[in-house]
């Protein structure tokens, strides 16, 4: 096989040009394969959590705010439901109500305000430290903890909804009770805490010394709010208004059966009513319709790269044979055989294609793993 | 042996704008003779060795080479003949670029299933280029070869086959003085050593002294037989 013998030595030469030969093949050969791993994961992940999410209430509106909001805590929020859209649920018989608030953010994670049920419907365990127990405790994702160094015993202070509303939320230091084991999910990447702490963020609740008398008789107007709940000022720490009208963004509704699934759904037909019932994989479906059609989108615009290129490819290799023709005939002059040529254009293909396929295949498993999660993290907005 | 009769060519790519037609009426070259063929440019001394070597072929008569009828052979024997039987050396040498020293010279051998590149060969590779004084550049390319050791990988490629016939098309053209004596010597000795005819087409007259016989071409296809 002289020609292959041949078609390496030279390749191997001209290492430039060859590597980059390879490098765009291997681009063009790998996109596509990253693209499906992309899709088939996200679709995965999507389809799972959604799968295994029954029904969800919320603000009428965006279904799809509702679910990606609710399901993997994404930034696009539904408008806000109030606490009785819970109670209602759990007071009609025919499902667990598990409240979400998610509103808050350490930096760039979701801070989910929930109760204990929620851990159990998604089967969360808590790997270091203790579950939510007392108001302030906060359970990190295994994710999160990992990205933050957090253990058991650590703080961590909620983001200002905005530095000028000085009406908004203000930083509420929170107390990292335990974390959770990974479970591969959108779990992994949230913080969770129980769903009065959200409210003491939002400013609902609040602890504060006690007014005094000051010298002149008259009460102190200067009241310090604790940014930090602690077993000292825990006892302090109240609420304003009824607790039924304070806000949530989404309810996880659990029925109890298949009878009791339907007859709840028939209570948020009404279109006049304030909240609407969704059944979440429906609206992942519809979200992966959609991305199969980008999906075919881009696959005909590789298809076309990889035309353009393959014809540039061979333009190129034509003109190498032009700019070879002396070489190729000393090669005939020493006794080669004339197809000698066409075996060494040939072998020059095989080579750089076989390099460029193995390079297309350790970019596609390199990458895989950041493409498994990359989806969904466009989608959601960096928090799945 | 080398032997025309009566041979005739017509470049195929020349009909249109510039004909170039050659006439050899008789040329006799005996074994391990040396020969110089001398002449101007065009004369149609590079297209006499290439009618030799099989590369082209006559439109009339006959050449024969080795007592083998070169001229009535089929490519591919052709082909065969040329590389079992003939070695050749090219003024601008004709090394491949992206090969070591080594490979090029090794290269008949590997571009040929019929000549089987084994150790001995190797070790004859080797030998060749330490008769040639090139022992130490075996691994270097050629653009890191001077012109006169580029020449002599290219004589070490030619000599490899143990020819009996070495066609030398201007092997000396590009060289200085001292390396242009160094390569006939390298040339003659291996031929004396080989018993092999050596046939050299060359413009240098300072060299002829190292031939047998010296053919002046233009005279030649003039004037009829040699």
């Amino acid at each position: 096989m002289p020609e292959f013998y041949l078609a390496w030595r030279y390749l191997n030469f001209h290492r430039l040009q060859t590597a980059v030969l390879v490098s765009v093949l291997a681009i063009i050969m790998a996109v596509p394969a990253l693209l499906n791993t992309v899709l088939q994961a996200t679709e995965s992940q999507l389809t799972e959590r959604a799968d295994a999410t029954p029904l969800l209430v919320g603000a009428r509106g965006s279904r799809l705010d509702l679910a990606m909001s609710s399901l993997y805590f994404s930034d696009d929020r539904p408008e806000p439901i109030s606490m009785v859209a819970s109670e209602a649920i759990w007071d009609s018989g025919l499902a667990i109500a598990i409240p979400l608030y998610n509103r808050f953010r350490v930096q760039s994670d979701p801070v989910i305000g929930t109760t204990l049920d929620y851990f159990r419907f998604r089967n969360l365990s808590v790997d270091q430290g203790r579950p939510l127990t007392v108001l302030g405790d906060a359970v990190v994702g295994a994710r999160v903890a990992e990205r933050r160094g957090l253990q058991p015993g650590d703080t961590m202070i909620t983001s200002p909804d905005n530095l000028f509303d000085l009406a908004g939320s203000y930083p509420l230091r929170l107390n990292v009770s335990g974390i959770l084991a990974p479970a591969d999910s959108a779990d992994d990447d949230a913080i969770f805490v129980d769903v009065k702490t959200t409210w003491v963020i939002e400013g609902i609740g609040h602890g504060h010394d006690d007014a005094e008398l000051d010298d002149s008789g008259q009460m102190n107007a200067r009241i310090e709010q604790f940014r930090e709940i602690t077993d000292a000022n825990r006892d302090t720490f109240h609420f304003h208004g009824d607790p039924e009208t304070y806000p949530i963004t989404g309810v996880i509704a659990v029925p109890h059966d298949e009878r009791s699934l339907t007859l709840l759904r028939g209570r948020y037909l009404d279109t006049e009513q304030a909240e609407q019932a969704v059944v979440p994989s429906t609206v992942i479906r519809a979200l992966l319709d959609q991305l199969l059609t980008i999906k075919r989108l881009v696959d005909a615009i590789v298809l076309i790269i990889l035309v353009a290129t393959l014809v540039s490819v061979s333009l190129a290799i034509g003109l190498t044979l032009k700019l070879r023709q002396k070489e190729l005939h000393t090669l005939y002059k020493l006794g080669a055989r004339r197809s000698l040529t066409a075996r060494l254009v040939f072998a020059e293909t095989i080579i750089v294609l076989i390099i460029s396929a193995s390079i297309a295949t350790l970019l596609t498993i390199a990458l895989n793993p950041v493409a498994t999660n990359l989806a969904t993290r466009l989608l959601v907005g960096g928090a799945a | 042996m080398i032997k025309l009769e009566a041979v005739s060519f017509q470049h195929p790519n020349s009909r249109e704008l510039a004909p170039f037609h050659l006439d050899v009426p008789e040329l006799f070259i005996a074994t391990g003779e040396k020969v110089a063929i001398v002449g101007p440019s065009g004369s149609g001394k590079t297209t006499l060795l290439n009618l030799i070597s099989g590369l082209f072929t006559p439109s009339t008569g006959s050449v024969r080479v080795l007592d083998t009828e070169v001229s009535a052979l089929p490519d591919s024997e052709r082909r065969r003949f040329r590389l079992r039987h003939l070695g050749m050396v090219f003024q601008d040498f004709e090394l491949l670029d992206y090969l070591d020293a080594q490979d090029n010279i090794l290269l008949p051998s590997r571009i040929n299933s019929g000549l089987a590149l084994n150790e001995s060969l190797r070790q004859r590779a080797r030998s060749l280029a330490e008769g040639a004084g090139i022992s130490a550049l075996l691994k270097r390319h050629p653009k890191d070869l001077s012109q006169g050791e580029k020449q002599r990988v290219a004589l070490c490629r030619a000599l490899l086959p143990q020819p009996k016939v070495i066609l030398a098309d201007e092997a000396t053209g590009n060289l200085d003085p001292t390396n242009k004596e160094r390569i006939m010597s390298l040339l003659v000795e291996r031929a004396n050593a080989e018993e092999a005819t050596l046939l050299a087409v060359t413009h240098d007259h300072n060299l002829l002294h190292w031939f047998d016989r010296v053919i002046d071409f233009e005279a030649f296809i003039q004037g009829g037989s040699h």
